[in-house]
């Protein structure tokens, strides 16, 4: 890769890396995870900078980023089962990260998530989401109904 | 307040973030630098084992022979005379395959769940596999077939010429061709073929770099990582289209 095909990355790297760490974010409720994940998905898209063809290189970079949120969960479950509790839990509070749509979102399983910050933060198709995600879309269709319902239920205010 | 809008507002702010283009850059740097040197270990390795044949014989290096138990020609009959679906496929893939590599001998792949070139069914495809021997060293071939509703099923994704490529099969149906590793004579090749026809997505591989050790849970198998065992893969694509067009299922 020459220094022009670095030089196109940066340009790329720096109109989204922003959208890219919302994203993750939504997906993952933590700053500290969502940046870990961008890193690791532009490291990745690096390997393959020269291959990726430049009109479906915005899904393709959603696609490195879901995938790697994926197997963070999968890494994560792991290591929760072997672990030993802590014996004080001491809670992770972010900004913004306990309200009660983080709560929602973090509630939902992790694929259904991917499913609903696609189509509402992101605004892809469902057919765009079917295709990401390796989904039918009428699974998209009713995993994003599904979720819709669970964050509208967080986000109603509560009669006191 | 809406849905879309929440998002937003969730995923507003935060922290400054610790992500940087140099950063990126750096470990993207360091992982190829890493890959460059497994790649160039494996080659080091395959020298290592046919060095000292290179050494004597001008040109190109002696072709690697099998050794041990459980290479064999392969014997379709048996097959053949079954009306089970397996079998059949067994019987047409191994005259098929025979046929073009006459005097060839066949080994069984560690991770497939039967013998050379023997079909079986994985979920929901017929799949096939096998090492092959012949004058030219060792290579890998497989084959499968799963039901597909549209020939968008064959399409690589994120490929372009010249790895991949897109052309028709005898009957016009559609193929692709994915081409990874090296096109030249002793370094690492690869081809997959895809075509879609009737109803389904008819796959063959061919490899010169065989490798036949499962990955860990959740890694791929990297071609540059295996030793290369013969100049070239053992049926060219030409053949795989062929073999693929006459599949009946």
């Amino acid at each position: 890769m020459g220094s022009r095909s670095d030089a196109e990355f940066t340009d790329y790297f720096a109109g989204r890396v922003v959208p890219l760490r919302r994203f993750a974010y939504a997906l993952c409720g933590d700053w500290h995870t969502a940046d870990d994940l961008v890193q690791l998905t532009f490291v990745k898209l690096y390997q393959h900078w020269r291959r990726a063809r430049p009109e479906s290189l915005d899904a393709y970079t959603r696609r490195i980023l879901v995938n790697a949120f994926l197997s963070h969960r999968r890494d994560r479950r792991r290591e929760t089962v072997v672990a030993e509790p802590p014996d004080t839990p001491v809670p992770q509070v972010e900004p913004g990260g306990d309200t009660g749509l983080g709560r929602a979102l973090r509630a939902l399983p992790p694929r259904q998530r991917a499913v609903v910050v696609l189509r509402h933060l992101e605004d892809l198709s469902v057919a765009e989401v079917a295709e990401l995600l390796g989904m039918a879309e009428g699974t998209v269709r009713s995993q994003t109904a599904r979720a819709v319902d669970a964050l509208r239920r967080a986000l109603a205010p509560t009669k006191e | 307040m809406d849905l879309d809008t929440a998002l937003r507002e969730y995923t507003d702010g935060g922290p400054p973030t610790r992500v940087t283009s140099a950063a990126v850059l750096t470990a993207g740097r360091r992982v190829r630098h890493r890959r460059r040197l497994t790649v160039a270990t494996g080659a080091v390795a395959v020298l290592a084992a046919t060095g000292v044949l290179i050494a004597n014989i001008p040109g190109d290096p002696a072709p690697v022979q099998p050794s041990g138990p459980g290479w064999a020609a392969l014997d379709p009959q048996p097959f053949c005379a079954s009306d089970q679906q397996a079998d059949r496929l067994t019987c047409y893939l191994q005259t098929e395959v025979s046929r073009r590599l006459p005097g060839a001998t066949f080994h069984r792949r560690s991770t497939a769940k039967a013998g050379p070139l023997q079909v079986y069914r994985d979920g929901d495809s017929y799949t096939a596999a096998a090492l092959v021997a012949d004058e030219h060293g060792i290579g890998a071939i497989g084959f499968s077939v799963t039901p597909a509703t549209s020939p968008e099923a064959i399409k690589e994704e994120l490929c372009d010429p010249p790895v991949c490529s897109e052309r028709t099969g005898p009957h016009g149906e559609p193929v692709t061709v994915l081409r990874a590793g090296s096109t030249r004579s002793y370094q690492h090749q690869l081809v997959n073929v895809r075509m879609y026809a009737r109803g389904a997505v008819l796959f063959a591989s061919a490899t010169n770099a065989p490798g036949d050790a499962s990955p860990p849970p959740g890694e791929a198998q990297v071609l540059e990582q295996q030793d290369v065992t013969r100049p070239d893969h053992p049926l060219s694509v030409d053949e795989l289209v062929e073999i693929l067009a006459g599949l009946t299922y």
